[in-house]
Order: structure tokens, then C-alpha cells, then sequence
């Protein structure tokens, strides 16, 4: 109807002026006011994209602080003691035995579980920056940009037949799979529990009371809860 | 008449053109949006908590295993010190951190370090925060 009504505004013009072009006129006012109209309609998507991206992202932010928050804290709880249950070891027997400086084992295990928990930080940080894949939308369109027909769902004995789904036993992974994150966190978990172990001989070596080691043991079923974030 | 009612039509037509158009591309921001502000609140979020956890627990271990070596000491006069003790335990435990973004949350983690200092100095211990609590200052938001 638009359409429509230029047509005819713009013939109503044309042959008010006595032209003989009418038709080439037409056409090109017509080229001009649709271009004019997707340029409008263009403007209008970004305009619209943009407030939807400021309201999306201000919507989103409190929301992944808050989860962040917990599992950061989550991450970070069982160094932070065993750090805080070391310090006070070495600090207890500077006061017991005065002017001595601290056991080089203690010593040497303070820099140890320092070191641990600015490696676990770190490795905080990283995976953040790593956490989201792209959405199945994104790679969707991905694929479609590359004319690359999507993966068929076929039955795993027919699979090696099948040229287009991976071999049998192969898997897809996305990017950023948890893989990397699950072989990470099992590591640290090696480290710590050999830091709580040197932390209990510790324990042993200055003869300290045995109640303590209660406190030490809980430190390695706090890490384990925290290694399922 | 009829006239007039085409071009309320027409012109109804180019409006709601509009508002589609700015309907698609505000659904599509806002998709976009949410990804990037969840993105970037979990990146910030984790490390506020990574690093306000690690100062809390930190305190939480010193307190926990203070207080065993004193109960186990042969000294009648460490009373005072053990109940120091306790009320900063009481202070770590009740410290909420349910709520990252609350001011009571800074004012428990400035009684926290005020605490601290006074424990150290109570137990005769020299206060370097260095050592001790070496994310305090960067988990102070």
C-alpha cells in the first residue's frame, strides 16, 4: 500500500510537469524512497539491538556477580584455611620459642599453600574468561555461512558408513568443554592433599596437640566439595 | 471516507514496520546482552569471592588453630586470650556472605581485619599483613 501510494503521488507528479519520462521518474523516486525505507528500517534494528543489549547486560550482570561470587568463594575456601592453620603454627612457636625463627619446614609450606592459592586464583580468572561457549544459535548460523550442512543423526552401526557423522568412538567437543577444567581441578586436588598431608607431619614434628588435626582432615572434604563447581 | 481509512491503514502498517523491526533487533541484543553482562558478572564475581573467601578462611584456620594450642597450654592466664578468640570466631562465622554487593558485608570484613589486629597484638604476634592476609587490600570492595 506504501508501495502503492508513491506510485501514484509520484505519477500525479509526473504528469503534472509534462514530462515524458514519466515511468523512468517514477523508478527512480521509487529506488530512492526504498532505499530511504531500509535504511530507516536498518537504523531501527540496530537502535533496537543496542537497547536490548544495554537491558540484556544489565539484567544479566547481578546475576553472574552473584554465581561468580559463590564459586569463587567456593574455590578458595580449603587453601585459605590450611594458609590461615600454618601461619598460626609458625606464629605459636615464635611466641613458645622466642627469638627462633620459624622451622624451615613451616616456612617452606607457607610458600607452598601461597603459591597454591594464587595458582587457584589465576586459574579462576582464566576459566572465566574461557567459561562460555558459543550458544547453539551462533554456531548454527556459523554453519550456515559456510554452507556446511549440520551433522545427521544417524544410528552408531551405520555411523562409519555415514560420511557425514564422525567415526564411531570419535566425540565432538565443544569449545571450552569441561574436560580441561576436570583434569585441572584434579590436579590441584593432588597438590592439596599433598599440602595437607606435609601440614599433619608438621603436626607430628613439633609435637602440637592432636585436636588440631581434626580441623587439618576437614580441610581435604572441603576441597572436594568445592572441586564440584 | 474510505480514502482516509487506507491511509490509517497504510500508515499503521509503516508504524508497526517499525516497531517490528526494533522488536528484532531488541530481542536479538538482548540475547547478546545477557550472554555478555552474565560473562562479565561471573568474571568479576569470582574474583571478589575468590579473594574476600581466601581472607575470611584465612582467618577462620589462624582462630581455629590458636585456640587449640592455647586450650592444650599448661598457663591458666590464657583465658583471656582464648575469649578474644572466640568473639573473633563468633565475628568470622556470623560474617554474611550471602549477599556479595552489601555494605553490612564490608563493615563485617572491616570489623574482621580490626579483630585481627587486635588477636595478633593480644597473642603478641607481629601483625604483617604481608604474610598473613596478603588479599585484604584487593578483596576490599
Amino acid at each position: 500500500r506504501f508501495l502503492n501510494l508513491l506510485v501514484s503521488m509520484s505519477w500525479l507528479k509526473a504528469t503534472s510537469n509534462g514530462t515524458d519520462d514519466v515511468f523512468e521518474e517514477i523508478a527512480d523516486e521509487l529506488d530512492i524512497s526504498a532505499k530511504e525505507w531500509a535504511l530507516n528500517m536498518k537504523r531501527r534494528i540496530r537502535d533496537g539491538y543496542v537497547d536490548g543489549a544495554d537491558a540484556g547486560e544489565d539484567a544479566a550482570l547481578e546475576v553472574g556477580f552473584k554465581e561468580g561470587f559463590q564459586e569463587g568463594a567456593a574455590k578458595t575456601l580449603a587453601v585459605g584455611r590450611l594458609r590461615g592453620i600454618v601461619c598460626a603454627i609458625g606464629s605459636w612457636y615464635q611466641v613458645e620459642h622466642r627469638g627462633l625463627p620459624f622451622p624451615a619446614s613451616v616456612t617452606d609450606l607457607l610458600q607452598r599453600v601461597s603459591k597454591h592459592e594464587d595458582s587457584i586464583v589465576a586459574e579462576i580468572m582464566t576459566a572465566m574468561e574461557k567459561r562460555f561457549p558459543p550458544s547453539a544459535n551462533d554456531v548454527a548460523e556459523s554453519l550456515e555461512d559456510l554452507e556446511i550442512a549440520p551433522l545427521k543423526n544417524c544410528p552408531e552401526s551405520d555411523c562409519c558408513m555415514d560420511t557425514d557423522c564422525p567415526p564411531h568412538g570419535h566425540t565432538l567437543h565443544s569449545v571450552g568443554s569441561d574436560s580441561d577444567t576436570r583434569s585441572s581441578s584434579c590436579a590441584h586436588g593432588t597438590i592439596f592433599s599433598q599440602l595437607v598431608q606435609s601440614c599433619r607431619d608438621i603436626v607430628a614434628e613439633l609435637g602440637l596437640p592432636p585436636g588440631l588435626l581434626e580441623h587439618i582432615n576437614e580441610l581435604e572434604d572441603i576441597e572436594l566439595t568445592s572441586s564440584s563447581y | 471516507m474510505a480514502l482516509e481509512t487506507d491511509d490509517n491503514d497504510m500508515f499503521d502498517c509503516i508504524l508497526m514496520a517499525d516497531e517490528k523491526f526494533r522488536g528484532e533487533g531488541y530481542q536479538e541484543g538482548f540475547e547478546k546482552g545477557t550472554y555478555q553482562g552474565l560473562q562479565t558478572g561471573r568474571k568479576h564475581g569470582a574474583s571478589h569471592g575468590a579473594k574476600l573467601s581466601t581472607e575470611i578462611s584465612f582467618y577462620h584456620g589462624f582462630v581455629v588453630t590458636w585456640k587449640c594450642l592455647l586450650q592444650h597450654g599448661p598457663d591458666p592466664k590464657l583465658r583471656k586470650r582464648v575469649k578474644a578468640l572466640e568473639s573473633f570466631q563468633y565475628l568470622i562465622q556470623n560474617c554474611n556472605c550471602d549477599d556479595p554487593k552489601s555494605a553490612k558485608l564490608q563493615e563485617d570484613m572491616a570489623k574482621l581485619r580490626c579483630k585481627f589486629k587486635q588477636v595478633c597484638s593480644m597473642l603478641s604476634i607481629q601483625t604483617d599483613f604481608k604474610d598473613y592476609t596478603k588479599t585484604s587490600q584487593a578483596a576490599s570492595f
